[in-house]
């Protein structure tokens, strides 16, 4: 054929790969029980089970609110506020443009508790999922944001259930 | 469509509903199996499919992980075979790195990072076991060349046709630490030397000239298997 007689690195490596799969293969049955190991440890740490969908129980536009910080550009004229609550716990977040097409959020988790907050895509626009870490401040700031569909999602460190709240527009 | 808006639009369910519940299962209890994985598809299309995978379970689609799960096991039973385990081991190794991510997927921050995470996890579990079981240590190329070949048995039984037998006679024929080394790297999403350096007991420095090494003893395993020609596709 067309091609040239000596592999590349990568068609060597593709090679190795084929050799292998074909060769020691995944013994049968290994996949599903794999699937019901996954499975059975997100059920008993209360993922998926337990995932608590955050109800809005309030939103503002225009105005500031207190206890959340106001590191918004000034062309962040239309920012507005929303907050989720589920179980006791408490969101309070600000959005606000940081560019023509990305937004910034300005948030405040009650009771604060060391978490991984995520920025989740409500939409088709294939951009990566956002996260970040915070303390038991209860502070987080998501920056850059494309404009469009997110929800966002709570993980506690403790292992304690998600939060996630509906999918709102920034 | 201004990326500026007065009104926050939220969509969701009315006040009031409950907690999220599972998502119902669409395909009752059969087994998700995805076609093509394992496979020798290209890795990168591996990573994207477990990036995708995980981010759908992050939106709460519990269904994702299995996915998930279907779409790596293969790429990890690869991993954790390369460090001359058994089958039982190798099994016992895979669901370790499974239940290890369902506890701390939380610390993975960039989603298109899960891939390598479960890769890595999978290696540093395996070579765990590996040394616990005096299995760790790669026998010298020099040892090994000579019997390598004795060292196919019941796996290259199970190897059909002409074309894989015959790559799986040259990929066999390699010292033992060209063919973990070369393994590793096939199914990895990012191999970091330091480790593999660690795993083989070489100098850091080494690794990437005895790579270069082992794909040239490959290239000529293959020829001489002398049907080269037939190409590579």
């Amino acid at each position: 054929m067309g091609r040239s007689e000596e592999p590349s690195r990568e068609e060597l490596l593709g090679l190795v790969r084929q050799a292998y799969v074909a060769g020691d293969p995944v013994p049968g049955g290994l996949i599903s029980r794999m699937q019901a190991a996954a499975a059975g440890a997100a059920e008993e740490s209360g993922l998926g089970l337990d995932l608590e969908l955050m109800l809005l129980v309030e939103s503002s536009s225009g105005t500031e609110v207190s206890g959340v910080r106001s590191a918004a550009p000034a062309s962040a004229r239309s920012a507005y506020t929303l907050r989720f609550a589920q179980s006791g716990v408490d969101v309070l977040v600000r959005v606000a443009s940081d560019s023509d097409t990305t937004a910034r959020l300005d948030g405040w988790v009650v009771p604060g508790a060391p978490m991984t907050v995520r920025a989740i895509r409500g939409d088709d626009v294939r951009t990566p999922i956002v996260a970040v870490t915070l303390g038991s401040s209860g502070r987080f700031e998501l920056t850059s944001l494309p404009a469009g569909l997110i929800r966002l999602r709570f993980e506690p460190a403790d292992g304690a259930s998600a939060f996630l709240t509906p999918t709102f527009e920034i | 469509m201004t990326t500026t808006m007065t009104r926050p639009r939220v969509i969701g369910p009315p006040s009031g509903s409950a907690p999220n519940r599972r998502s119902p299962v669409e395909e009752g209890t059969v087994t998700r199996v995805r076609r093509g994985i394992g496979h020798a598809d290209a890795p990168a299309t591996v990573w994207s499919q477990a990036r995708a995978d995980f981010d759908r379970w992050l939106g709460g689609d519990s269904t994702a992980l299995d996915d998930l799960v279907a779409t790596m096991t293969p790429v990890l039973w690869q991993i954790a075979r390369s460090y001359r385990l058994t089958q039982e081991q190798a099994e016992d190794v895979v669901q370790n790195t499974w239940l290890t991510f369902v506890r701390k997927h939380s610390s993975i921050l960039d989603t298109t990072a899960v891939g390598a995470w479960l890769t890595l996890t999978t290696r540093r579990e395996a070579w765990r076991v590996a040394r616990r079981s005096g299995r760790d240590v790669p026998v010298d190329d020099e040892a090994l060349e000579s019997r390598a070949p004795t060292q196919r048995s019941a796996e290259s039984e199970v190897v059909e046709g002409d074309r894989n037998s015959r790559i799986w006679t040259a990929v066999e024929s390699l010292p033992e630490r060209c063919r973990r080394l070369l393994r590793v790297v096939a199914f990895s999403a990012r191999p970091d030397y330091a480790g593999l350096a660690e795993e083989l007991n070489m100098p850091i420095g080494s690794i990437g000239p005895t790579r270069g090494r082992c794909l040239g003893k490959l290239r000529d395993a293959l020829r001489g298997e002398a049907q080269w020609d037939e190409g590579v596709s």
